[in-house]
């Protein structure tokens, strides 16, 4: 993985573990979040003992260039003029919140589905560019009730489908350029959604033992990072222990 | 179907006209709704001359407010609503995007329309389906399933509505309430205004159908809508059905 970076936005929960998985394997990283983007203890440990360059930064993604216009400082600052791969992580605030649709107020509906959809569209939009000179790869992580839908969670299944006919339109348009544009789908409990458990969400099916866990979706990205990989976009991989098997 | 209302959004042309037809003739006492009352009334005309009962108002579904008040007036009217269609869809849907880009408004013509239409009409008529035990139906695209290199904004918002569909499915499920989505093909007012701009494109897509040719709004995705809007459909719910000649087979 020498002389490559990945660019992860959403730097808690499953952006810190990919970010620190990425790292493992020996690339530098760009660690981007809404809020003040921080290093966690193990990912500053790892990437001292591979010698990985990280850099981190608040980066705004409610005004449409902000992502874009922060790309070639952030990439220099890495040590880079491309990006190999970018991983879109970023959950809604607030999003794994049971609401009811009927009681559901306008300024929350822009917060809860509106809002999730516009930051992903500003990263995707600027993500062609940087990716294009390495061949690069966009991995867009969001939950698997985009596929399955979920009670009192209209807003994040709906923003989550939405990001991923985006990214599959995404993934039409780039191939010509060597870019791969790939899902990933874990269950609520990869989220830390723990609340969930026994709800609608919740039907139990996982017939592997023990719960989806942020590292297992950090092997996801990483398959779909691998050289290996360069026949797929526009797949969807399901994390979540063999809950669902389809399609 | 007797004793049976029906609300259709964008109701003046194209498929929605279609479904709207197709409703009356089945029996639906039909609320046509359009942006523009003399639209929708043209249609509500065109109903009643065959011989069936409708009814236009207005309803712009980027506007919560004017949503609010069509669902009132119907309530008012008809004292009852037994399945709403939402077909409107953003009058720049057949644009070509350049996705990398294009201005975040276009983003937010199309997202008024599907995405946060979709929720203020479920909202303001969960009530009344829920006395009928009645239907949601949203019109999606396979675009939303399969992305779409050049109407991806398209894509994104007839995505939004698979998500919105499987959940609100779930979570209304327990009210008797249905919500489906159904996905079509067929001459639009905007899609045959592209065969005639050029002319090979109707055989294009054609010959990627099995069954060789493009649907009719009213004569072939009529029927599937109807029976997504009444009883017979009433132990389906959360489903796509997608009616393009077995264009895709893949769900």
């Amino acid at each position: 993985m020498a002389e490559q970076v990945a660019l992860v936005v959403g730097a808690t929960g499953l952006g810190e573990a990919i970010a620190h998985r990425l790292v493992a394997d020996g690339r530098d990283l760009i660690l981007c979040d809404r809020e003040e983007a921080g290093t966690s203890g193990r990912l500053a440990e790892t990437a001292a003992a591979t010698g990985a360059r990280v850099v981190t930064a608040r980066v705004p993604l409610d005004t449409p260039d902000t992502f874009r216009d922060a790309l070639p400082d952030l990439l220099r600052q890495a040590g880079h003029d491309a990006l190999d791969a970018l991983v879109y992580t970023m959950p809604p605030d607030d999003a794994f919140t049971p609401r009811p649709l009927a009681a559901l107020t306008d300024d929350q509906w822009r917060r809860l589905a509106e809002d999730p959809v516009r930051h992903g569209l500003t990263v995707l939009q600027a993500a062609r560019e940087p990716l294009a000179p390495r061949r690069g790869r966009f991995v867009l992580v969001v939950p698997a009730i985009a596929l399955e839908g979920a009670a009192d969670l209209v807003p994040l299944a709906t923003a989550a489908e939405t990001l991923r006919a985006l990214a599959k339109s995404a993934a039409r348009r780039w191939a010509a350029d060597g870019i791969t544009v790939n899902l990933v789908t874990p269950d609520v409990f990869a989220y830390g959604a723990e609340h969930l458990r026994g709800t609608d969400v919740d039907r139990g099916e996982a017939v592997l033992p023990g719960p989806t866990t942020p590292a297992d979706v950090a092997d996801a990205v990483a398959l779909l990072l691998d050289p290996a990989a360069a026949r797929l976009t526009g797949t969807t991989l399901i994390v979540d222990g063999g809950a669902l098997m389809t399609p | 179907m007797t004793e049976h209302v029906a609300l259709v959004t964008g109701a003046a042309a194209g498929l929605g006209r279609g479904i709207a037809l197709a409703l009356a003739a089945a029996g639906s006492t039909v609320v046509v709704t359009a942006r523009r009352l003399a639209a929708g009334a043209e249609v509500a005309d065109e109903i009643a001359a065959r011989g069936g009962t409708a009814w236009a108002t207005t309803c712009d579904v980027t506007s919560a407010e004017s949503v609010r008040a069509a669902i009132e007036a119907t309530a008012a009217r008809f004292g009852r609503l037994d399945a709403v269609v939402h077909n409107a869809t953003s009058r720049r849907s057949g644009e070509p995007v350049d996705l990398e880009h294009a201005d975040p408004a276009l983003w937010r013509e199309h997202a008024d329309v599907s995405l946060t239409g979709s929720f203020t009409v479920a909202r303001a008529a969960y009530p009344l389906l829920r006395a009928t035990e009645g239907a949601l139906l949203l019109l999606t695209s396979p675009a939303g399933m399969r992305g779409s290199a050049n109407l991806s904004f398209y894509a994104g918002v007839k995505g939004a509505q698979r998500g919105f569909v499987k959940a609100l499915a779930r979570e209304w499920g327990p009210t008797g309430v249905r919500v489906n989505g159904l996905a079509p093909l067929a001459v639009t007012p905007a899609l045959a205004g592209a065969f005639e701009a050029d002319p090979t494109m109707e055989g294009r897509i054609a010959d990627k159908v099995p069954m060789r040719r493009v649907g009719d709004p009213e004569t072939d995705i009529g029927a599937p809508a109807v029976f997504l809007c009444g009883p017979a459909s009433r132990y389906v719910t959360g489903q796509t059905l997608i009616v393009n000649g077995g264009r895709d087979t893949f769900l």
